[in-house]
């Protein structure tokens, strides 16, 4: 097994530590999908 | 409150950062003139309860949800403070979007994906990369126990390792993925379900010049009866049939044994092993010997691999021994154990226990008696500051380790207390700074106090913050070459017994060489 390149999602402390060693980091940008109800409410808030 | 100083909520809505990025704004606005306090959060609901009870949540706050991030401030001008917190998050914004989404990067090819997100959405994430055939290291906890068996069970089929959920640790060919040092390669091939314990004993061996090949971890749940170690097996696979490893070393802590051993007898064994399941009095698993300590497994692994370097360690070990005997006195109180990793906590919790002492703990085990409350200790105490309660909606404690540094100056000034001992993990996922910030954290409080703090920094001369390291020089600590020894240190010093050092030296970490 080598590790040559990396997919990376999420916390940005262990994608800096790839990188510092070297690996070719393909840093995902990624945040969490809208919370459903959240949308629900908000749609509802400006209907009202 | 100073009638000058005000509270104040900025709300961001719609934007994420990752709980480490948080961590590093609010340090920098708690460093600016006139702040008294100040954090910032995603606002899911116990974040935004947590402000609350620290008299930081305002209406303003109030109106956030768990998709925004509340910054809170208590300081002269909170409105310059969040200002320049408004900068900053949006700053990070443009700079955070320049990677592509994952839909854009699903189809290059890569040798393995980290994940490091919210436990609720690794499943989606996983199992998009496992069916591009992926191997996978997955930092994130909170994923359902049934989400890991299927991903572990459909990467099986695939011929795809995944190391995680809970993979606190992995070096895969010298590169370190989570928490973890800058190794020797070698011929010693580890796989582990115990983050920190993997570290110590890379480290162990790389102090004594023997090298490690891939260490796998395998998730903190991968040895229990639920996943029935699916990872493991694959990942003894792997290292057997790798031609660079030549001796195979299994850790685990609080798992079942029998796990461990039908994990062994269901693999084609052509290389020795050798296991350490912390807090197991066992000598075999199986056929296998059993460490009662990771300094006693690195030690046989090196006998094992080269009797020279055996040689060679075994005398500076005795130097180490005699050196720390020197500093123990009649401290008569309790030794307390504070830990951010915990398998070393378990390890300091197992060596008390050995010697006689009643142990008080947070975690679980047949032989520990659980605290009423972590925070207060009780006789001999070891409390892991990694365990759920102390990491909802924080850094891991090996990044921040505020909590668990507050708790070790704390102790110190208590009248029973006698020692107190704590790791400093250093390497790959620990801040640049964590040696500095720990020393300005414990600093005062261990010139101030007449008692004994034993440190174990867990790392090696080629980890960038090893530099920093000096820092300690300048306290009046001691400083041990492993958890074991500094364990034994601090118990020695509390009952007051210079030999209790011997006692664990020859029975835990020297075992029938003594």
């Amino acid at each position: 097994m080598r590790v040559v390149k990396v997919l990376a999602v999420g916390a940005s402390i262990f994608t800096e530590s790839l990188k510092r060693q070297g690996v070719e980091v393909i840093e995902v940008d990624w945040s969490p999908p809208p919370e459903l109800e959240k949308d629900l409410e908000d749609i509802l808030s400006r209907m009202l | 409150m100073n009638p000058a100083e005000d509270v104040a909520n900025l709300v961001v809505r719609g934007l994420y950062r990752d709980s480490v990025q948080l961590m590093e704004l609010m340090d920098r606005l708690k460093r600016m003139k006139g702040v008294v306090d100040a954090a910032v959060v995603m606002a899911t609901d116990s974040n935004r309860e947590a402000l609350k009870k620290l008299g930081l949540l305002t209406q303003q706050g109030l109106t956030a949800g768990p998709n925004d991030i509340i910054v809170a401030v208590k300081a002269t001008d909170a409105a310059s403070v969040l200002e320049t917190a408004r900068e900053l998050l949006l700053k990070g914004s443009s700079a955070h979007r320049k990677g592509p989404s994952l839909d854009e990067a699903i189809n290059e090819k890569v040798d393995f994906a980290s994940i490091s997100v919210p436990g609720r959405y690794v499943n989606e994430i996983a199992s998009r990369l496992l069916e591009r055939g992926t191997n996978l290291f997955i930092f994130s906890d909170h994923v359902p126990i049934d989400v890991e068996v299927s991903l572990k069970t459909r990467a099986r089929e695939m011929g795809v390792l995944v190391m995680g959920p809970e993979a606190g640790t992995a070096i895969i060919g010298g590169i370190g993925f989570g928490f973890a040092n800058s190794i020797k390669k070698g011929p010693v091939g580890v796989v582990g379900s115990a983050g920190s314990g993997i570290q110590e004993l890379a480290v162990l061996l790389d102090w004594m010049g023997i090298g490690i090949s891939h260490a796998i971890g395998v998730g903190g749940r991968d040895l229990t009866k639920q996943v029935g170690g699916i990872s493991s097996i694959e990942a003894l696979k792997i290292l057997m049939d790798d031609r660079d490893t030549q001796v195979i070393a299994v850790i685990t802590k609080q798992s079942d044994e029998e796990i461990v051993k039908t994990v062994l007898e269901s693999v084609r064994v052509t290389k020795p092993i050798m296991t350490a399941i912390l807090g197991s009095q066992r000598k075999y698993i199986g056929q296998y010997p059993n460490s009662p300590t990771l300094h006693n497994l690195a030690i046989e692994i090196c006998r094992t691999a080269s009797v020279e370097r055996f040689k060679a360690h075994y005398s500076l070990f005795l130097e180490e021994v005699v050196g720390l005997k020197r500093l123990v006195g009649e401290g008569l109180g309790h030794p307390r154990g504070f830990y951010s990793g915990g398998t070393l906590a378990t390890e300091t919790a197992y060596i008390w226990n050995w010697l006689g002492l009643q142990v008080y703990t947070n975690m679980t085990h047949s032989w520990t008696k659980k605290l009423a409350k972590s925070s207060h200790s009780e006789g001999a105490t070891v409390v892991d500051f990694g365990d759920e309660e102390f990491t909802h909606g924080r850094p891991h404690p090996i990044i921040d380790p505020s909590l668990r540094n507050a708790r070790v100056s704390a102790e110190l000034s208590l009248e029973d207390v006698a020692a107190v001992v704590m790791d400093l993990i250093i390497g790959y996922g620990a801040p640049d700074n964590i040696v500095e910030k720990t020393v300005g954290e414990v600093g005062w409080a261990i010139r101030s106090h007449a008692k004994k703090l034993a440190i174990h920094v867990v790392g090696t001369p080629s980890d960038h913050q090893w530099g920093q390291t000096g820092l300690l020089e300048g306290l009046p600590i001691v400083r041990a070459p492993s958890n074991a020894l500094a364990a034994a240190f601090a118990a020695a010093h509390s009952i007051g017994e210079v030999d209790v050092i011997e006692r664990v030296s020859n029975s835990l970490i020297l075992g029938d060489l003594a």
